[in-house]
């Protein structure tokens, strides 16, 4: 179920630590009908999934102070709500390696950047739930 | 969007000037380590920014570029001519597409063919001699196409695509198709349809396998036939080359909703993915919640709860619902996802004409201004009191004075405010400097001359304005002094000085401005050589020359037609451009000047204003001269019927919206003869001068610019009511006129007797 409940718009939280990927993202979720959230590091993301509600997490995975990777870890080992919020995971690391990491981490998609605006919203409303 | 282009723009900018620079360094120590990732950072930065925006060449160009760096990186690549030089290239490439995508929103046509050209060099440093065989296979076949376009993000790389069609009897014989495809390496794209339509519900058969499944992996074909070695009678597999850059049409699909069909097998991948106990519970309920999230916004509300209720059954029943939901997609007809990713997925709408220049501040200053904002707000506050000072009646002279001191400091403030904003727009010189090594390097490399080149006071600042215009100018400067002013090692090395030239470049300040020079060690410049050139070209008489001094006889490069392109030299004619170069200080609001000696070198320096003051310029015509006035005195321009100006006593005048104005004319104040002052109608100037308002007659209105205005200097600050004279864009100089100084001359209050002027 989703925690923000179906009725209003998505609540989508970006953690990424590049501010040119994040304008990026932050546009074509808006269009796309999503209420965006930034958070800079897992850290900072951390703090915002236990402070607020979101539909969907979109995650790089090389972020100063913790990594893509160790968010997921410590989320997915939390309580039950906040560690089920579906992840969706963005790198410019291509490498099978990486997708297995990733997924082991508690993933649930992994693009490659770039990620073409369509790409990343089609996937985004998906994850969330959401009618295209 | 065009506040992501306008930054992508601004750190492509950067990313190559300190890539550029890094490469330049590895010339001389191939084995810096640091360099060699700074760059390979770089380029990755790079391709990643390019990757946001729709321009496919470019794209890929940065991918190759990347690919080679990452080799170099990890040592696998040597790191020498080739690859730098390429690299390079590569980043010129990047510059110059930067500016086109800046100033048209999208690449060259010629970009796709260099860029393609480009990142096969890169292909063929990392895999020397015959291409690689994926290129000679055949035609794709309609299926891996498909599927292929089916995807959104379309594989970088080549890729293997794999039909696999299972027996009806597969069930029987222990395979477990959808197993296999969970285990294909680096799965891109799975589509699952029914092998033959579907039979009526009365003769269903659940236990014969009845699909046709595509699929596409990133991995080489060896590793993916590997995992279908047990079914390898069932399966065709091919090799997919990589896409040419925007090729890819997607097709409309006729399965599970593309999107929704990969979410749901990377959510089996996931589960079967090894990972933490602890987070093991949270990975399977976000798996769960992604699958049913997937199905739910396609409208399979029945899927979804079979997923969520799955799910509580373990990770085996999620992994069996997940997967009859993906067999079930193939009776659910098309998809309607990918619509969204379709043929207009261009993420970048770049082609808006807004390209207002960024200008990149240093966080203090701007704090140093909002500080300073910050005081102006308190010290207006003091105002409010005054005024209920004022109110109260307290006496005059105790208020005069409080109000003179709130004056003092909003005063002070306001100079400081100002002094604060102007420096906002400051900039260091080593935004500039940083751009010399290489065409230096290059010129050098020309002419088989070795250069080296140093730099002094980067630190110096001026006007964002200056600096960016400084480049060209310095560029002539510097090419002439390398092909020039440097003689080749051989003749160095006789003359007793070490093989490489030097050439160094200095900022520094110089009172209220600042100057910039290049300096190199070279022959000097022959002052004899001068006069004979200065004679030859007409530009001074042999008398002439030989009464000049030897720096007056130096001054002579500087003027225009001393030199011809293309004399000598292959990157400058001897002295090309010097012109070009005063008449660019000029515009700036500085000057030029040339020192030499003869064996052992020249020095060419800008002097500039460190801050530019821009007034706007009126450009009239009178007779066939032109010359400016300061917008700022002129009130309005009107043209009224000769008739309506009327002879007075003393000179001329007209009304104007009942208003009495003096009519005075330009050609008069100014000693022309040949201003016309005929016609039916006369072009009448308002200027507001010392308290007075009078009208001045022009014959023509030509031009209004922003110009930077020098105080008048030499023996046009002798010429009466010059205010300044400018600089205009083809280098002529055009002097401005200062109405209030030109109305108190003596010569023209001396024409009011004269009687009727006109």
């Amino acid at each position: 179920m989703s925690e923000a409940g179906i009725g209003g718009p998505p609540h989508v939280l970006l953690v990424e630590d590049a501010s040119l990927v994040r304008l990026y993202y932050r546009g074509a979720l808006e269009r796309a009908g999503f209420v965006v959230d930034e958070a800079l590091n897992g850290i900072e993301g951390l703090e915002r999934v236990l402070t607020a509600t979101y539909d969907l997490l979109v995650v790089d995975v090389n972020m100063p102070k913790m990594d893509g990777l160790s968010f997921l870890r410590a989320l997915r080992g939390r309580e039950p709500g906040v560690r089920a919020i579906p992840a969706l995971m963005t790198s410019t690391e291509a490498g099978d390696g990486d997708r297995a990491t990733a997924r082991a981490a508690g993933a649930n998609f992994y693009l490659v950047k770039p990620v073409p605006e369509g790409v990343l919203v089609a996937h985004a409303l998906a994850l969330a739930g959401r009618q295209p | 969007m065009n506040d992501l282009l306008e930054q992508f723009l601004v750190e492509t900018r950067e990313l190559v000037q300190s890539a550029t620079e890094d490469l330049l360094a590895l010339e001389g120590r191939p084995g810096d380590a640091e360099a060699v990732n700074r760059v390979f950072r770089a380029f990755h930065t790079l391709k990643g920014s390019v990757g946001l925006f729709d321009y496919p060449p470019w794209f890929a160009l940065l991918h190759a570029a990347e690919d080679g760096l990452s080799a170099a990186r990890a040592g696998t690549l040597a790191v020498d001519a080739p690859l730098i030089d390429l690299s390079l290239e590569a980043l010129d490439a990047t510059a110059r597409w930067s500016d086109a995508v800046e100033a048209t929103g999208r690449l060259p046509d010629a970009a796709a063919g260099e860029a393609a050209a480009l990142a096969e060099r890169y292909r063929s440093l990392l895999s020397p001699g015959p291409k690689s065989t994926t290129e000679a296979t055949g035609a794709v076949p309609d299926w891996a196409a498909r599927l292929v376009a089916s995807m959104a993000d379309a594989p970088l790389g080549p890729s293997t695509a794999v039909r696999y069609r299972p027996r009806g009897d597969c069930f029987f014989s222990g395979d477990d198709p959808l197993g296999f495809v969970r285990k294909v390496p680096g799965l891109l794209a799975v589509s699952v349809e029914p092998a033959m339509p579907w039979p009526p519900h009365g003769e269903f058969d659940a236990y014969a396998c009845n699909l046709d499944i595509t699929l596409l992996a990133g991995t080489p074909r060896p590793e993916v036939e590997a995992t279908f070695r047990l079914v390898s009678d069932q399966v065709s597999v091919v090799d997919v080359p990589a896409p040419s850059a925007g090729s890819t049409e997607p097709t409309p699909s006729s399965t599970l909703d593309p999107v929704v069909a990969a979410i749901l097998g990377e959510q089996l991948l996931a589960m079967a993915a090894p990972g933490d106990t602890e987070t093991a519970a949270g990975r399977l309920e976000a798996c769960t919640r992604s699958a049913a999230n997937a199905l739910r916004s396609i409208g399979h509300e029945a899927d979804a709860e079979r997923c969520l209720k799955g799910a509580d059954l373990g990770a085996d029943i999620l992994g069996q619902a997940i997967e009859a939901a993906l067999a079930g997609g193939t009776l659910t007809g098309p998809g309607s996802g990918m619509e969204a990713s379709g043929a207009d997925g261009s993420p970048a709408g770049v082609h808006g004409g807004d390209t207002a220049r960024t200008l990149r501040v240093d966080a203090t200053r701007v704090d140093a201004l909002v500080g300073r904002v910050g005081e102006l707000v308190v010290a207006r506050n003091a105002l409010g009191s005054l005024a209920a000072r004022a109110e109260a009646g307290e006496d005059l002279a105790t208020l005069a004075r409080a109000i003179r001191e709130a004056d003092a400091v909003i005063g002070r403030l306001a100079t400081s405010l100002h002094r604060d904003a102007v420096s906002l727009r400051l900039m260091p010189l080593s935004e500039v400097f940083r751009r010399f090594a290489r065409p230096v390097r290059e010129a050098a490399r020309g002419l088989g001359k070795e250069v080296a080149i140093d730099f002094e006071g980067q630190g110096t600042e001026a006007d964002k304005g200056i600096v960016e215009n400084l480049f060209e100018p310095l560029l002539h400067v510097v090419r002439n002094a390398v092909d020039h002013g440097l003689e080749d090692a051989g003749t160095r090395l006789r003359s007793g000085k070490p093989a490489a030239g030097r050439i160094r470049i200095a900022a520094g300040q110089d009172g209220d401005g600042i100057v910039v020079s290049v300096a190199d060690d070279g022959r000097g410049i022959d002052p004899d050589f001068i006069r004979k050139r200065a004679v030859e070209r007409g530009l001074r008489s042999r008398d002439a020359v030989l009464a000049m001094d030897d720096a007056a006889v130096t001054d002579l490069i500087f003027a225009p037609g001393f030199s011809t392109a293309g004399s000598v030299g292959a990157l400058s004619g001897r002295g090309v451009g010097m012109d070009a170069v005063r008449a660019a200080a000029g515009r700036m609001g500085g000057r030029v000047s040339v020192e030499s000696r003869t064996g052992e070198g020249t020095t060419v320096a800008l002097h500039l204003p460190r801050t530019v003051a821009l007034a706007r310029v009126l450009v009239v015509g009178v007779g066939t001269e032109s010359y400016g006035i300061a917008m700022d005195a002129v009130a309005e321009v009107v043209r009224v019927p000769r008739s309506a100006i009327h002879a007075v006593a003393g000179g001329a005048a007209t009304v104007l919206r009942g208003r009495t104005l003096p009519v005075l004319r330009l050609a008069d104040l100014l000693d022309h003869r040949d201003g016309a002052g005929i016609g039916m109608e006369a072009l009448l100037l308002v200027v507001h001068a010392d308290g007075e308002t009078v009208a001045l007659e022009i014959d023509r209105l030509d031009d209004r610019l922003d110009a930077v205005v020098r105080a008048p200097a030499g023996l046009v600050g002798t010429v009466p009511g010059v205010g300044g004279t400018t600089t205009l864009g083809d280098g002529t100089v055009l002097l401005v006129v200062d109405p209030a100084a030109l109305l108190t001359d003596p010569a023209w209050v001396g024409q009011d007797t004269s009687g009727d002027g006109r």
